[in-house]
């Protein structure tokens, strides 16, 4: 039996086949930006090929689908989404454009952002003729204060109908206190428009914060009918070879939802790939026993950082993207801009890399594309790092006189330096870059970097980390050998995952002596009964649920998501969820920064509910018939050391349990490992790469 | 910039050995540094977890070199960068001696004569120490919530002395070699009416310092102390050499700006600002000795502030590429009179300072600024009109709807719009300019800690400066009470009766700050009825006259506020704004159907284009203004011809050109105006104009007058001058021939 997960990139669409022997095999076609369902049936194409099949002979094996996409980001960021209608209460029309006073700078580089001349404010989702004032108004504590008025609702409704809308969003105020005046608005709107798609912020995303709810609702409704097509066309496509498993798509949230739900959860579709990757190193962490992962993703562009806690990836509750907010709990993601394209400028004789990035067109002057300025990759052919043919499995050759030409004219000469001094400059002033990043990542959730394992992943990921994580101070890396199509692989191991809360708004009162005198219990369990039953009817009755409540301090802005244990709730275990809070909260923002005495609010109850989807286990490597050799020597070049000769291994012949020690090289289709000076590497019984930093 | 000659002690500070340092390790180190700093900022925005450090993001931190050199600054508030600078420089001064500066030790501030802005702004620095001796220091600062004094807030408007705003601290050590003194934090917090929140801040100005001690430590135990020395020093010598190449760039000239800050706290009377910038090759002096003399009101600016004003006021327009610290204030010196609105003089009360004259002076550093950027076409798209420019601080104080204890500022503020450029409109509601990325709260955050309910939060038409290009609008708010009977309220503002968002080369000015405080309301009745206005149309009530800055009044049940801030200044003539334009903007709700007329020159119809009656409308303005007067003529026009040089340019409505032997003002409509060495505006249309000629929302002071000035030939509108009557047309820019 075979299980498929797939996932569409800006360049290729990847594909990861599990079968039940623990075999897994990655393949890859062209995206095909015109109609991306075509990439993924090439992609099947290619991996019946392989077995021998047909694609159908190949589908009727199949036990499980899976897919990621970054259909719903694209749409996002070009603006292409649904002609959609906004309802709000009347005299708050302005919420979206008000933006909270960050519209001319948010989502902007940090180094844009002190350009005054050149902000801008973001492209609306919703354009303003589109927006409609409803008549009702409910307070902080969900009582209503005017009540809606039916007629006028209907009318402004008729507006948007005649204006053409093919998507409405509603979001009023407080309705996460108090959800009724946006229940009978939907049921306006279905009387007036049958079938219209609909997105109530009372039950995508019930919190407190009216702008942001309104950006997530609106970017839902935005996104919903474009999702709902692009989905639709990939299941016919699937569903045309016969067949009849379960379909799942990856969400940002820490799971994937089942197809048919995607699009009412369009929002939550907007980060799927660099959570996808997060997920794979989650479930790749399982395997290999490590539960503290940092995860970095060095891609052409961008490097991004994720962070595992205690086998569960890091969650942020707010999320800015496409230059609006989306306040859905998904995987917190971090990106600076530094890839294999970042470009390296000297101004006044001084050297910076990046943040501009040359992308893959014209890309690094070493593609031979047309660009002219040096970038990482350059540095990294110039060095002896990349094999100018073996990039890509030697796919792609590489031009060196290009690289070093662009590395000579624009580093070295300005500098004074030599042209393998420049490149591995460029190098170090990246790889602290990242390092730094890394450092503040993990700082700013509390933790110490050299907690952490690390996993180097994308193109250029293991080529630099033998440098940023020494840096960074992180003893072991993994390379995973799912490398190549890591977020496919997630995509495929992901267990199915659905979030829901509800706000509950309640507090203990300044120099409170127990939270259980002023938390109404009845209604704290009936709350979690609620919610839990909603996951149950997402996800079956065999899912597993993990809950949390959201807490912080009076007059305080940090809010922390404690654990709460399962079954009905008593006072005595309310009152250890504040000591569970107070605990986390110094761990996090330091010793002494509690404030009790402010008094403590319970904000929201959460339940997240995760269902294992089928899949085969892993199986270990075949451990013979590895030569364990090199295939190559040649000079490498290391900051500090200069050139140095470097044993180079091609991956197919390096086998479980051979330990090489650095320098050296291991070469891989998709990617090149470096091994530093000092440093060795390993490979573990299912396949996966283990550098070993030692201490800086 | 050196704010007081100080004698400090040099043998306590480390003395190296400056260093190759290669441009790699330059460039790690620089980005370490940087990194240091923002985690400073987060740590400190952690620990203190409240809103005004987390969300209005007011506080600095950073690192500085053994004089208080900034070397990194945090990208949040930047008037503290030059009081947290100012700040160690008065530690060292009083404390060398006494009790001494030794590893390990922190000291307060929040004097407002030993760097401090005002007294709830309160810094706490740590030196940073190798071998014994000082190698620099770091700090932060952040606004507190209260600090004690007379009124809650710290915020006194009937203040005669700045003893009675709040505790005065000047430098003392907090913490002595690692060790807390508790006394002295006790003896501090227990001074405020919120000592809870005030010893969080402590804590995280506490955390922060020991992020960037270490922070700085670990650096200098990778890259040696001489190294990191060098390039600390480095960075600075990089902004101030690539500053002064870009003043090198700049035409050499004088350039003045004035703003009218009205109402002292007890008194409706004008306070001018005044600033003439000369700049010579590639240094510039900031002379603001030309400022009216202190207010026996709280509105005072002390050096300190002056100096934050400058720094906020230039940071964007001429350093947008450049990294912000000490380097780029070598090249500027500051003049001011000891005794003046700003620079007070102790013991005048400055407690509203920063949002007020200080305020103003950023407000005219960036217009003499930008005057300066418009003369190069090279740098003209950086010059911009004024920002919104002074806020109307609301605070509230008395008990929530749960009965708690609340005083907290309602953050309409934030809501502000941005000046327009050349190139394109302001933004709106683009958030304070001193703010490089803030944010206002949620009115669900707001309504959620404090006993109000909003009518509306919406977008003000009418309230931006009309120009080619428009200055950004502003939103609004009108709230009442929800939960609670009353409380006491204070309001306190510029701009009122003063336009102070100025627009650039013929732009208008935003509309005033505009608040209406309705009393005894029919809006319980109306409540009772399930109805909800979403204006203060429908509402039947007593308009209380309020002055920019009233007493404190005492805010009831039946009561509704308004508060409408100014917005951003426009940029250019506005019959120079599309007609289509112009039509979308009133469609949009961005100006009135009768502003588009009176000031624009465009008629619509139920929001479409009248183009036949437009361009009838257009001529017959542009015939009134060559109707209009002007003080003199040019008796013999010079020949422009193609030997003419270009000495400089006037953004982009006039340029300085040399014919003849002479220099003269030319519009670009090719006709020269005036002689270079005369005030062009002599030569120009004037007409006064009334408040009304302005648009609905501005008001001026009995003693202001608006003048506008438009070209004798062409008709097109080059300037419109705020000016106190009676006085003479300011001299904005003269270019060296």
């Amino acid at each position: 039996m075979a299980y498929i997960g797939t996932d569409i990139g800006g360049t290729f669409t990847d594909l990861v086949l599990l079968t039940d022997d623990g075999d897994v095999r990655i393949f890859k076609a062209l995206t095909t930006p015109e109609d991306r369902t075509r990439g993924v049936l090439d992609a099947m194409e290619l991996a019946a090929r392989a077995l021998g099949l047909s694609s159908g002979e190949l589908v009727g094996k199949l036990q499980y689908f899976s897919h990621g996409t970054t259909a719903a980001t694209n749409a996002f960021i070009e603006r292409k989404g649904a002609r959609t209608g906004l309802l709000a209460t009347r005299g708050f029309e302005d919420t979206l454009r008000i933006q909270r006073a960050m519209g001319g700078w948010i989502g902007m580089p940090t180094h844009e952002i002190s350009h005054f001349s050149k902000r801008r404010v973001p492209v609306p989702i919703v354009p303003q003729h589109l927006v409609r004032g409803i008549v009702e108004r409910v307070d902080y504590k969900g009582e209503v204060i005017a009540p809606l008025d039916e007629a006028q609702a209907r009318e402004a409704i008729r507006e948007l109908l005649a204006e053409g809308v093919e998507s409405i969003a509603i979001c009023l105020l407080w309705s996460f206190r108090n959800p009724a005046h946006e229940r009978r608005l939907a049921q306006i709107v279905e009387a007036e428009a049958p079938g219209m798609f609909v997105t109530m912020s009372s039950l995508l995303v019930p919190v407190i914060g009216e702008y942001e709810r309104t950006s997530t609702t609106s970017i839902n409704a935005y996104l919903g009918p474009v999702i709902h097509r692009y989905i639709n066309g990939l299941e016919r496509a699937v569903r045309d070879y016969g067949f009849k498993g379960p379909i799942s798509i990856m969400e940002s949230g820490g799971g994937v939802l089942p197809a048919s739900e995607a699009a009412f959860q369009a929002a939550n579709l907007l980060t799927s790939g660099p959570a996808g990757g997060v997920l794979a190193s989650q479930k790749l962490g399982e395997l290999l026993g490590y539960k503290n992962i940092l995860t970095a993703d060095m891609g052409g562009t961008s490097f991004d950082v994720g962070l595992i806690v205690n086998g569960q990836p890091l969650l942020e509750t707010v999320r800015e993207e496409g230059r609006f907010h989306v306040a859905l709990p998904s995987i917190k993601v971090t990106a600076i801009g530094a890839g294999g394209g970042s470009i390296a400028r000297v101004q006044d004789g001084h050297l910076t890399v990046g943040p501009e990035s040359a992308g893959s067109t014209p890309g690094p002057a070493c593609y031979g594309r047309g660009g002219v300025e040096p970038t990482i990759t350059d540095a990294d052919v110039v060095l002896g790092i990349i094999d100018p043919k073996y990039f890509l499995g030697g796919n792609m050759r590489l031009d060196v006189e290009a690289a070093h030409e662009a590395v000579r004219k624009y580093v070295a000469e300005p500098l004074g330096m030599d042209v393998a001094q420049a490149a591995a400059g460029i190098r170090e002033v990246a790889n602290n870059q990242m390092a730094d990043l890394l450092r503040r990542v993990t700082l700013r959730a509390g933790f110490d970097p050299r907690d952490f394992v690390l996993m180097a992943y994308g193109g250029a990921g293991a080529t630099h980390a033998h440098q940023y994580a020494e840096v960074a101070g992180i003893a072991t890396v993994v390379v995973p050998n799912t490398g190549p199509a890591h977020s496919a692989y997630g995509t495929v191991t992901s267990d199915r995952h659905r979030s829901f809360s509800i706000a509950f708004g309640q507090h203990a009162p300044a120099r409170f002596r127990k939270a259980s005198d002023h938390i109404d219990l009845a209604a704290f369990n009936a709350g979690f009964e609620g919610l839990e039953a909603r996951a149950r009817e997402a996800l079956g009755e065999g899912v597993t649920i993990q809950r949390f409540v959201g807490m912080r301090f009076r007059q305080q802005v940090h809010e922390i998501s404690v654990p709460v244990p399962e079954g009905r709730i008593d006072g005595r275990q309310v009152d250890s969820l504040v000591d569970a809070f107070e605990v986390e909260y110094e761990r996090i923002y330091g010793k002494n920064t509690a404030l009790r005495i402010s008094g403590v609010e319970f904000t929201v109850l959460r339940v997240e509910g995760t269902s294992p989807v089928i899949k085969p286990s892993a199986r270990k490597v075949r451990s013979t018939g590895h030569s364990n050799q090199p295939s190559d020597r040649r000079q490498v070049y290391f900051f500090g050391r200069g050139f140095l000769p470097t044993q180079v291994y091609r991956s197919e012949s390096v086998g479980p349990g051979a330990r090489l020690v650095g320098p050296c090289i291991i070469e891989r289709p998709d990617t090149t490992i470096v091994v530093g000076p000092g440093q060795s590497a390993e490979m573990e019984p299912y396949g996966n790469i283990i550098l070993t930093i030692g201490a800086p | 910039m050196n704010a007081q000659r100080l004698d400090i002690e040099r043998s306590s500070v480390y003395e190296y050995s400056r260093k190759e340092v290669d441009p790699i390790t330059f460039e790690v180190i620089r980005h370490r540094l940087l990194s240091i700093t923002d985690e400073q900022a987060v740590t400190l925005a952690s620990v203190s977890g409240s809103s005004l450090v987390n969300e209005a993001t007011d506080f600095n931190t950073g690192l500085y070199r053994s004089f208080g050199e900034v070397v990194t600054m945090g990208k949040t508030v930047t008037f503290h960068a030059a009081s947290l600078s100012l700040m160690v420089k008065h530690v060292i001064e009083d404390c060398e001696q006494s009790p001494g500066i030794h590893p390990g030790d922190m000291f307060i501030v929040n004097h407002p004569h030993k760097g401090a802005l005002h007294c709830p702004d309160v810094g706490v620095l740590a030196p940073i120490f190798h071998e014994g001796k000082r190698i620099g220091w770091t700090g932060g600062c952040a606004h507190q919530l209260d600090v004690g004094g007379m009124v809650a807030g710290s915020f006194a408007s009937m203040a005669k002395d700045i003893r009675q705003e709040g505790m005065l601290i000047p430098p003392v050590k907090l913490v002595d070699r690692g060790e807390l003194r508790t006394d002295v934090l006790n003896f501090i917090t227990g001074m405020s009416r919120l000592p809870t929140n005030i010893s969080l801040d402590l804590k995280g100005l506490m955390a922060a310092n020991n992020v960037g001690v270490k922070g700085l430590h670990d650096t200098i135990a990778k890259y040696g102390i001489d190294t990191v020395l060098t390039v600390m020093d480095g960075m600075m010598e990089l902004s101030e050499a690539k500053m002064r190449k870009r003043l090198q760039e700049l035409p050499d000239g004088v350039f003045r700006a004035q703003a009218f800050l009205d109402h002292d706290g007890f008194q409706n009377k004008l306070y001018k600002v005044h600033v003439e910038l000369r700049k010579q090759g590639d240094s510039i002096v900031f002379d603001y000795t030309g400022s009216d003399d202190q207010a026996p009101g709280f509105i005072n600016a002390t050096r300190t502030g002056l100096l934050a004003g400058i720094y906020a006021g230039i940071l964007p327009i001429i350093a947008y590429d450049l990294p912000w610290n000490d380097g780029l204030l070598r090249p500027i010196e500051v003049k001011s009179r000891e005794g003046s609105v700003v620079s007070c003089k102790f013991p005048a009360p400055c407690s509203q300072g920063p949002l007020g004259a200080m305020w103003l002076v950023e407000v005219t550093t960036t217009e003499v600024m930008s005057k300066l950027m418009a003369t190069h076409p090279k740098y003209v798209a950086e010059a911009q009109a004024a920002p919104a420019s002074g806020p109307d601080l609301f605070h509230i104080h008395g008990k929530n709807q749960y009965g708690e204890p609340a005083t907290a500022p309602v953050l309409e503020v934030m809501l502000s719009g941005g000046g327009a450029y050349q190139h394109r409109d302001g933004i709106t509601v683009s958030g304070q300019r001193n703010i490089t990325a803030g944010r206002a709260p949620n009115v669900e955050a707001t309504e959620l800690k404090l006993p109000v309910l909003y009518l509306y939060r919406r977008i003000i038409t009418d309230s931006s400066g009309a120009g080619r290009n428009v200055g950004g609008q502003a939103a609004g708010a009108a709230f009442i009470l929800h939960g609670v009977d009353e409380v006491e309220s204070l309001v306190a503002c510029h701009g009122y009766e003063s336009p102070t968002s100025r627009g650039l080369f013929g732009g208008y000015p935003s509309g005033c700050n505009h608040r209406r405080f309705l009393r005894h309301t029919n809006i319980r009745e109306l409540l009772a009825k399930g109805e909800l206005p979403d204006s203060l149309a429908s509402l039947q009530g007593e308009d209380t006259v309020f002055t920019a800055k009233p007493p404190e009044f005492e805010f009831h049940r039946d009561d509704v506020y308004e508060c409408n801030p100014t917005a951003g200044g426009g940029w250019g003539d506005p019959l120079e704004r599309s007609p289509e334009d112009v039509a979308a903007d009133v469609k949009g709700g961005v100006f009135s159907a009768a502003v588009a007329e009176t000031i624009f020159g465009v008629i619509t119809r139920d929001d479409e284009l009248d183009i036949i009656a437009t361009q009838a409308r257009r001529r017959r303005l542009r015939a009134q203004r060559l109707e209009w007067p002007a003080a003199k003529t040019l008796e013999r026009a010079p020949l422009i011809g193609p030997e003419a040089v270009v000495k400089a340019i006037v953004g982009d409505v006039a340029k300085f050109i040399q014919a003849g032997g002479s220099t003269y003002f030319v519009c670009n409509c090719g006709v020269p105006l005036a002689p270079a060495n005369e005030n062009w505006k002599d030569y120009a249309r004037q007409s006064v104009a009334s408040a009304s000629d302005l648009g609905p929302r501005v008001r001026l002071h009995a003693d202001l007058e608006v003048v506008r000035h438009a070209c004798p030939s062409c008709a097109k509108l080059l300037d419109v001058e705020v000016r106190r009557k009676g006085e003479p047309s300011l001299l904005d820019i003269e270019v060296a021939s």
